[in-house]
C-alpha cells in the first residue's frame, strides 16, 4: 500500500493524541488502546475494518497491560498505532504483523522513562509560578511543556517508522525465506496467549476458572457471538454473587456528617461551577505532566486552581495554597478522586476560618489516602473494567463489527467518568469518612467478584478466537496416516493447543518468569517448530 | 515464630505495587505496618485494613511493640530461590515502614534485620533524588547511612521484576 505524506503526518499526530491524556480524561482507557488506535489508523489509511481487526489482534497481546505504579512493559502507542500502520502499509498479513509488533513495542519502552524524567524538570517551573501566586502559570506548565515533549517523542518516531520504515519492511519481507515468514505468522498466532496469560495472572482465581473454561467452550463449540457470551458471563456473575453468600450489604454507617465538616456545610464558598471545573481539569490533565519527582503532583495543583481562586484573595494565600498542592501525589486517578473531594472540603473549611485545618492536616489526608486508593482503584479500573470490556470489544472487532471499538469506548468512558464523579462528590460531601463509608458499604467485594466472573468468561471466549496455532505432525502406522491435529486433538477438545498454551504461559508468569522470557520462548518455539515442520496448518 | 519476608520502606504503604506484585511474589498474607503515628490514627488504620484484599491481614503497631514482636522472627534472604519457588510453606509477613527513621528505630529496639528494601520515598522540601522513585532529605539519608554502617544491606527496588540497586553503589560509604 502506498502511503501519502498527508497520511503519514496524520498518523504521527494520531500517535501523539493516543499517548496524551486528553479527551476528557478517558484517553488512557480509550485512544491509548491498540483496539482504538488500530481503528483510527485504518480510518486514516482508508480501510477502517482492516485497521480495526489488526488493532484488535494487537490489543489481545496487550490485554494484560496494567500500569501498576507506572511500570510499563512495552509501549502501547508503538505497538498499536505504529504497529498497525506498519503492518497495513507494508501489506503484512495479520499474524505476521503481530510478530513484529512486540519488538516494536519494546523499542518504544524507553520513551516512558525519558518522559517521566524530563517532566520532573518542568515541575520546577510550576514551583516558580506558584511562589508568585500565579494559578495560570501553574496550569500552563501542567498543560504545555509535557505535552509538547510527548508530541515530539511520539510523532517523530511514528512518522519516520511509518513513512520510511514501511517500504523497508516490505522489501525485507520479500527476501526473507518463506519458512521464516510462516514461522513469524505462527508466532503471531501464539502471542495473544501472552496477553491473556498476563491478565489471568492478575485477575484469575482458581475457584473462578470454570468461568474461563465456560467462555472458551461457548466460543469454540457453539461459535456464539461475543455479546451473547458476555451475557452468559453476566448471568453467571449474578448467580454466583447471589448464591456464594458474599453479598452482605451492611447498612451504611451512621448518617451524621462528620463534625469537622459542619462549618463547611454552613457556608458553602465553592460554587458548583468551581467544583465541576476542578473535577474536569483533574479528569483531563491528571497525567499531563506525569513525572518521577512528584508523579501527579502538578496535575493535582492544576485541578485545584479554580478552588484556590475562589477561596483565597491575597497573593500570599494563593501562593501558599498552590505550593501546598504541588507536592508529591500519586493515586489511581478515578477511584482516587475521592481525595480531591475531601481536599476541597478541607480547603473550604480552612478558608472559612477553621484553624485546625493546617497544612499538615491536609497533607496527611492526601498522602495517607493516595496509596490505599491506588491499590483498590488499579485493580478495579485497570484490572477488571478495562480488560473485560476490551475483551468484548476485541471479540466484536475480530468479527469485523465496528460496534467493537464504538461500544468499548462508550462503556469504558461511562464507567470511568461515572466512578471519578461519584468518588469526587462523595469525598466533598462526607470528608475523609467517605472512604470508610464506601469501603464498608460492602459492595466492593461482590462487585469485584461478579466482574471477575464476567471478565473470565469473556476472556475465555477471546482465548478461543485470538490464540491460533496448530500442529502438522502426523503418525503413520502402516498404510494409514493419522493427523495429530485433525484426527486426534480436534476430536478430543477443539482448541486444545491454544488453551494449553494460554494456561502454560499463565503458569510460567505465576512462577515469576518475566514476560520478556515468555516472549523469547514463544518466538523460539514458533520459529523452530515451523521450520522443523511440527507447527503449521495441515 | 513469624517469618518476615521483607522489610520495606514505602511511604505510600499499601498500594498497587505492594498489593498486586509484592504480596504475591513474597507469598505473604500478612502486612505489618510499623508506625507510631498511624498507630494512634484509627481512621487511617481502618482505611489501610479495608484497602487490602480481603484475604490479607493488616496490622499496625508502634515501633517498640513491633520490635518486641519481630525480635524473635526469622528474616528470609532477600530473593527467593532462583527457580522462583516459594522458599517456605506458610505465609510470611511483609513489614512496611514509611521512613528510614522508623527502620533505624526498629533496629535500635532490637529487631536486627540484615536487609532493607527501599521502594518509594516521595520528594519534598530539601530532598535529593537517590533513585527513580526514592528521594530523601538529610535526616533520612543519615538514618540510611547509620543502618548501612551497622551492616544492613540497603537496596532500592520498586517492583519484583526490577533489578535491585545497591545503596552502596549510589551512595558510597564515607
Amino acid at each position: 500500500m502506498e502511503i501519502s505524506l498527508r497520511q503519514a503526518l496524520l498518523i504521527a499526530l494520531a500517535a501523539y493524541l493516543g499517548s496524551s491524556t486528553w479527551f476528557i480524561g478517558v484517553g488512557y482507557f480509550t485512544v491509548y488502546r491498540p483496539l482504538i488506535g488500530g481503528t483510527i489508523i485504518g480510518w486514516i489509511l482508508g480501510d477502517v475494518v482492516t485497521g480495526m481487526k489488526l488493532g484488535a489482534a494487537i490489543n489481545a497481546i496487550y490485554l494484560g497491560f496494567i500500569s501498576t505504579g507506572g511500570s510499563l512493559p512495552g509501549d502501547l502507542i508503538f505497538a498499536g498505532y505504529i504497529g498497525t500502520a506498519l503492518g497495513m502499509v507494508a501489506g503484512l498479513d495479520a499474524p505476521t504483523a503481530l510478530s513484529l509488533v512486540v519488538p516494536l513495542g519494546l523499542l518504544g519502552s524507553g520513551i516512558w522513562f525519558f518522559r517521566m524524567t524530563a517532566d520532573s524538570l518542568f515541575v520546577h517551573w510550576a514551583d516558580a509560578f506558584a511562589r508568585r501566586g500565579s494559578t495560570r502559570g501553574v496550569a500552563a506548565v501542567n498543560i504545555w511543556p509535557g505535552q509538547i515533549l510527548l508530541l515530539l517523542l511520539y510523532a517523530i518516531p511514528a512518522f519516520v517508522i511509518v513513512y520510511y520504515g514501511s517500504p523497508a519492511v516490505q522489501s525485507v519481507m520479500e527476501v526473507v525465506p518463506p519458512e521464516v515468514v510462516e514461522g513469524l505468522a505462527m508466532v503471531g498466532g501464539m502471542l495473544p496467549a501472552l496477553g491473556i496469560g498476563m491478565l489471568l495472572n492478575y485477575m484469575a482465581k482458581w475457584r473462578l476458572m470454570p468461568f474461563f473454561l465456560l467462555g472458551f467452550l461457548l466460543a469454540i463449540y457453539l461459535d456464539l457471538p461475543m455479546l451473547v457470551i458476555a451475557l452468559f458471563g453476566l448471568i453467571g456473575a449474578v448467580l454466583h454473587v447471589q448464591y456464594s453468600g458474599i453479598m452482605q450489604v451492611s447498612p451504611p454507617p451512621e448518617e451524621s456528617a462528620p463534625t469537622e465538616l459542619s462549618s463547611a456545610e454552613q457556608c458553602k464558598l465553592v460554587t458548583r461551577t468551581d467544583m465541576l471545573g476542578a473535577w474536569f481539569r483533574w479528569l483531563t490533565f491528571s497525567h499531563s505532566c506525569y513525572n518521577y519527582e512528584r508523579m501527579q503532583g502538578l496535575g493535582f495543583a492544576h485541578s485545584m486552581t479554580s478552588i484556590i481562586e475562589r477561596l483565597y484573595d491575597t497573593r500570599e494565600e494563593i501562593a501558599a495554597a498552590l505550593e501546598r498542592h504541588l507536592v508529591f501525589f500519586n493515586t489511581e486517578p478515578n477511584v482516587g478522586a475521592v481525595v480531591h473531594g475531601v481536599t476541597v472540603a478541607m480547603e473550604e473549611e480552612r478558608a472559612s476560618g477553621a484553624t485546625q485545618i493546617t497544612d499538615e492536616a491536609i497533607n496527611s489526608v492526601k498522602s495517607g489516602l493516595m496509596g490505599p486508593l491506588a491499590g483498590i482503584g488499579d485493580s478495579v479500573t485497570q484490572g477488571l473494567i478495562t480488560p473485560t470490556l476490551l475483551a468484548l470489544g476485541i471479540g466484536l472487532a475480530q468479527q469485523g463489527n465496528l460496534a467493537g471499538p464504538i461500544l468499548y469506548v462508550l462503556l469504558v468512558s461511562t464507567a470511568v467518568i461515572g466512578i471519578s464523579y461519584f468518588m469526587w462528590m462523595q469525598g466533598y460531601r462526607w470528608g475523609k469518612v467517605a472512604v470508610v463509608r464506601i469501603l464498608k458499604a460492602g459492595l466492593l467485594r461482590p462487585l469485584t467478584e461478579g466482574a471477575t466472573v464476567l471478565g473470565l468468561t469473556v476472556v475465555g471466549a477471546l482465548a478461543a478466537t485470538v490464540v491460533q496455532f496448530s500442529t502438522k505432525l502426523s503418525i503413520t502406522v502402516g498404510p494409514q496416516t493419522v493427523q495429530l491435529q485433525t484426527d486426534i486433538l480436534d476430536k478430543i477438545l477443539k482448541g486444545a493447543l491454544p488453551l494449553s498454551l494460554t494456561l502454560l504461559i499463565w503458569w510460567l508468569l505465576n512462577k515469576q518468569k518475566s514476560p520478556l522470557t515468555v516472549i523469547l520462548i514463544v518466538f523460539a518455539v514458533g520459529l523452530i517448530g515451523t521450520w522443523l515442520g511440527w507447527l503449521g496448518w495441515g | 515464630m513469624m517469618r518476615v519476608a521483607r522489610v520495606r520502606i514505602d511511604d505510600r504503604l499499601i498500594h498497587g505495587q505492594v498489593v498486586v506484585k509484592w504480596l504475591r511474589y513474597l507469598d505473604c498474607r500478612q502486612i505489618l505496618i510499623v508506625d507510631d503515628e498511624l498507630w494512634r490514627d484509627d481512621f487511617m488504620q481502618s482505611v489501610l485494613r479495608l484497602a487490602a484484599p480481603s484475604e490479607v491481614r493488616v496490622q499496625v503497631a508502634p515501633v517498640r511493640q513491633a520490635a518486641k514482636l519481630l525480635r524473635s522472627s526469622t528474616l528470609e534472604a532477600m530473593s527467593r530461590h532462583p527457580s522462583g519457588e516459594a522458599s517456605s510453606n506458610g505465609h510470611g509477613v511483609l513489614v512496611l515502614l514509611r521512613s528510614p527513621q522508623t527502620a533505624l528505630a526498629l533496629l535500635d529496639n532490637g529487631f536486627l534485620f540484615s536487609e532493607l528494601n527501599v521502594g518509594a520515598l516521595a520528594a519534598g522540601k530539601g530532598t535529593t533524588r537517590l533513585y527513580k522513585s526514592v528521594s530523601a532529605n538529610s535526616e533520612q539519608i543519615a538514618a540510611l547511612r547509620a543502618m548501612q554502617d551497622r551492616g544492613v544491606r540497603i537496596y532500592f527496588q520498586m517492583v519484583p521484576e526490577e533489578r535491585p540497586v545497591e545503596m552502596s553503589e549510589l551512595l558510597p560509604a564515607r
